[in-house]
């Protein structure tokens, strides 16, 4: 285990490098973490209210205590949707409740973002308000006192089927930001086996005897020992330090990370070995881990192109971020069983990438 | 004096590693700096060169102080450092181009000086190519080419010919001696003692960041050696052929094996002819004689020492 | 003059290089094609909903310039990636130790930052104006606008990150600290921005960071030069040009001690 340890020594030689390995990752975490606990994932709702009566009011109510609701003025409408300050508005007209309780059909005004259209969430919810509300101005005979007073009698409370989410997509991002250092990581690590061909110190240990297996297995053990001690202390202040939620186990999470990990090394040892010199391999690594990410899902943004999706199926992030995913939504590890062997497999791949070309060395 | 250099002192922190050194250089000469690894010589060279400051002393390049003076300086001088300093990226000519440039020269000048340089060191039919095809010794001679191309008056060679094989050494060693040729004084540092014995006709020995010895080869080898040995091989020896040696005056050592005679003898004895007509006399024949003198490489260990440095 | 011919030769090594130009050429488009319209990461699988019957609500569609809005933010994402590019230039120059000629040559320290500055923001705006090219005509984003303020917009934007990659570079002449530092840089300024355009919140977190993000000023400028906004242009560009100079300055006083 010389070897092993010899590596493990040159990765955390100096205090820049653990400053990079553990402090750097951090920085883009910060803002993330701190970031208010607002979740992105809620959807916003701005309302022209032009009838404020108190079915209008019990209506803005429920929709408060779904999502996230702003009142707004109707000459606004389309600048909010343009700057996304809203994602649907819902347009109530004057003499709505008056409508409703005259029987009248009428409907409430909506608009979306064509892009990003949220009326198949926003219409329904609308509907099952709406409905009940219309039986009971049936019943009430066009009598707005016995109307209003029938409504406090009924549940317009709707079922969070339709929920948000309460899942922050901040912790999404957040946990993506570790696994995209973690393979920069990986990928810098794998380096120190481009710098051993060059300074000729591979061919030393080869003529002692070491076979070239055991070389390379005990450097990619340092390698992982590396990425498992940055899972460790990352997670260990994100979510004891920024207290951000790792699903409903910690132990689940590492465990998941653990299993990135292996991909991740896999992933530096099959860069290097394409690569011809140092700087090479680093420019590669970043340029590869970044793509990845980004269509990956990491930094929380997923492609809609279906050509792109296609190429996302086919790296290793898209699956790690669906696992974390799945974790913070509180499922069990056992759920993520696809995900693992998928990860694992990538390993394998691109552990034979990386490996089968070493033996021209010996030659 | 093309370079005068007066008490210089150079200090790391605590550690002085030019010590009070001081010493000229005439136009025109090739003037050797040597000493073992850790004398100063590198360090001496970059005080001289600008690229690093000195903390006491004064250095004065062609009359003009490096303080005040110094880009004026620097237009004059070239520098063939010890490591390679070219551009793998970007063609010979490229490489001389924008060195030449940077040092003032433009237009036809710049092209002609540029041709020049690659015809002196014989890289002009790989003149549209990229170093990173060459092999050392053509780096070597490219990273040469690109400390004349402004056809500096003087030329700091630091270690020129390390690493690389002997046709391309010999080759660099008569380009120095026809840029000498030409005008050019040249600094010379190297670790290979035959090709400073060969090429400088002053030198200068470094040791601890101090001069131990300054002159000419011949003034040198003076210093550490007052005898002469004579190694001679003859068809046959007696005793009175030996005898005869023996006595001759100047004469401090006689010692034979098999055919083979050894005589150490006091510098300036002028007894080789005596030698020659002692075996003649005794009807033998010599069959080899040679006359071994002190070398650079003997001076250096004597005055330096043979402990290894670090 | 010899400002001139460090630039000149700065930028034909890596005009030569296909590699770079077509990474810092590609990048943005491929980042800008995978993203653009992208928002619907934030809704629940909606295809088990589904509603039968007549509805209570009447929704129109409004066309919204959201993916104009994200194209400009991916593309200034991936631009700032050319300070890699520009720390790679002070770096290699140790590592062929070429820096030791500049020192003996008759060329100041100064002359050879501005040189080596010029010639890498040359590289990279032939690279950025390129990929906007492919980016306005291929993909129908509206870089609409005074061209010109444009132009002086993207070019203070580019010397600022080229300065950044001098300062990385004498934070440590590892190419691989200096590609993260600048990866974790880019993601704090760019963050920010990308809350505001994905998914705009009142946060005091979000709003002290763009503050300070350079990311987030490139961003208003550009959409104030779109949108034909006065105050936002003129706001925008004096606080990227005393950003500029600012950042020279600093890189001249890191780069003394380290990298001359």
């Amino acid at each position: 285990m010389t070897i092993f340890f010899n590596s493990l020594k040159r990765l955390l030689k100096n205090k820049v490098q653990i400053i990079v390995l553990l402090i750097l990752p951090l920085i883009p975490i910060m803002p993330i973490c701190l970031e208010s606990s607002h979740s992105m994932n809620t959807l916003k709702i701005g309302i022209v209210d032009s009838d404020k009566t108190g079915l209008t009011n019990l209506l803005k109510d429920e929709l408060k205590a779904n999502f996230s609701v702003i009142d707004i003025k109707e000459s606004d409408i389309n600048n909010i949707i343009n700057t996304s300050k809203a994602d649907f508005i819902i347009d109530i007209p004057k003499g709505y409740s008056e409508d409703i309780i005259n029987l009248k059909n009428v409907k409430i005004k909506g608009y979306a973002n064509k892009t990003k259209d949220a009326s198949p969430i926003v219409r329904p919810f609308v509907d099952n308000f709406i409905n009940p509300i219309k039986k009971v101005s049936m019943d009430s005979n066009k009598n707005s006192s016995i109307f209003y007073k029938s409504l406090k009698n009924i549940n317009l409370k709707q079922n969070k089927n339709i929920s948000n989410k309460t899942d922050s997509k901040d912790s999404d991002i957040a946990f993506g930001m570790i696994i995209m250092f973690v393979m920069f990581s990986s990928v810098f690590a794998a380096t120190q086996i481009i710098t051993d061909k060059e300074n000729r110190t591979l061919f030393r240990t080869i003529n002692t005897g070491v076979s070239l297996r055991s070389y390379m297995a005990q450097n990619i053990l340092s390698f992982f020992v590396i990425s498992i001690v940055q899972i460790v202390v990352l997670i260990s202040i994100v979510v004891c330090g920024f207290g951000l939620s790792p699903g409903s186990s910690l132990i689940n999470m590492f465990a998941f990370l653990s299993v990135i990990s292996i991909v991740s090394v896999s992933l530096g040892i099959a860069i290097t070995a394409i690569s011809k010199n140092v700087t090479q391999a680093i420019m590669t690594g970043i340029g590869i881990v970044t793509l990845m990410s980004v269509i990956g899902g990491a930094w929380g943004m997923e492609p809609t192109s279906k050509l792109v999706k296609a190429v996302s199926n086919i790296m290793p992030i898209t699956y790690a971020m669906d696992g974390i995913d799945k974790l913070l939504n509180n499922d069990a590890l056992s759920a993520n069983t696809q995900n693992i062997v998928i990860l694992l497999a990538f390993a394998c791949i691109f552990f034979l990438l990386g490996t089968w070309k070493k033996t021209d060395i010996l030659s | 004096m093309i370079v005068e250099v007066k008490n210089l002192v150079k200090r790391f922190d605590q550690f002085i590693a030019v010590d009070n050194v001081t010493f000229s250089i005439k136009e025109g000469e090739i003037f050797g700096l040597l000493g073992p690894n850790g004398a100063g010589k590198t360090t001496t060279i970059s005080s001289i060169t600008g690229m690093s400051n000195i903390d006491s002393g004064e250095i004065k390049i062609f009359g003009m102080s490096m303080k005040n003076q110094e880009r004026e300086i620097k237009k004059k001088v070239g520098i063939v450092p010890q490591d390679l300093a070219i551009f793998e990226d970007l063609t010979t000519y490229e490489n001389l181009l924008y060195f030449g440039k940077l040092y003032g020269l433009r237009g036809g000048e710049l092209k002609d000086s540029a041709d020049k340089a690659m015809e002196f060191v014989g890289l002009l039919d790989r003149k549209k190519d990229y170093p990173k095809k060459f092999s050392g010794g053509m780096k070597r001679r490219l990273n040469i080419a690109i400390g004349i191309v402004h056809n500096p008056k003087l030329v700091i060679m630091d270690e020129p010919t390390v690493g690389i094989d002997p046709q391309s050494r010999n080759y660099i060693i008569d380009s120095i001696k026809k840029l000498n040729e030409r005008g050019t004084t040249i600094i010379y540092t190297s670790h290979y003692m035959e090709e400073v014995e060969e090429l400088c006709n002053r030198m200068v020995i470094m040791d601890n960041g101090k001069i131990i010895a300054n002159g000419n080869k011949e003034e040198l080898k003076e210093m550490v050696s007052l005898e002469e040995k004579i190694d001679l091989e003859v068809s046959g020896i007696n005793y009175t052929i030996m005898d005869k040696l023996k006595s001759l005056n100047g004469v401090t050592d006689c010692s034979m094996k098999g055919n083979k005679i050894t005589i150490v003898s006091k510098k300036y004895s002028k007894i080789t002819q005596k030698i020659i007509n002692i075996i003649s006399d005794s009807e033998s024949e010599i069959i080899s004689l040679n006359v071994e003198k002190p070398t650079l490489e003997t001076v250096f260990l004597t005055l330096t020492g043979k402990k290894l440095r670090d | 003059m010899n400002i001139l011919t460090i630039a000149y030769y700065t930028a034909i090594k890596y005009l030569r290089n296909p590699i770079v130009m077509l990474t810092y050429i590609l990048a943005p488009v491929v980042i800008v094609f995978s993203l653009t319209g992208t928002v619907e990461n934030k809704f629940i699988d909606t295809s088990k909903l589904a509603w039968i019957g007549v509805s209570n609500l009447q929704v129109t569609m409004i066309s919204s310039n959201i993916d104009d809005r994200i194209a400009i933010v991916c593309l200034i994402l991936c631009i700032f990636y050319g300070c890699i590019l520009c720390s790679y230039t002070m770096i290699s120059e140790f590592k062929n130790n070429t820096n030791l000629r500049f020192k003996c040559s008759p060329v100041s320290f100064v002359e050879n930052i501005t040189g080596k500055s010029l010639g890498n923001v040359g590289v990279l705006a032939i690279c950025t104006l390129i990929s906007v090219l492919i980016i306005k005509y291929a993909f129908q984003v509206n870089f609409g606008g005074n061209v010109f303020l444009l132009i002086l917009v993207f070019l203070l934007f580019l010397f600022i990150i080229n300065f950044l990659g001098v300062i990385f570079a004498s934070f440590c002449k590892n190419i691989y600290i200096c590609a993260l530092l600048a990866f974790a840089f880019n993601f704090t300024m760019i963050y920010p921005v990308m809350v505001d355009t994905y998914s705009p919140i009142n946060s005091k977190v979000i709003d002290f960071v763009s503050e300070f993000s350079i990311h987030a000023y490139v961003v208003k400028a550009i959409y104030g030069i779109i949108n034909g906004d006065v105050n936002s242009i003129t706001s925008s560009v004096i606080i990227l040009s005393i950003t500029t100079v600012g950042i020279f300055g600093l890189s001249l006083i890191t780069g003394r001690r380290s990298l001359k």
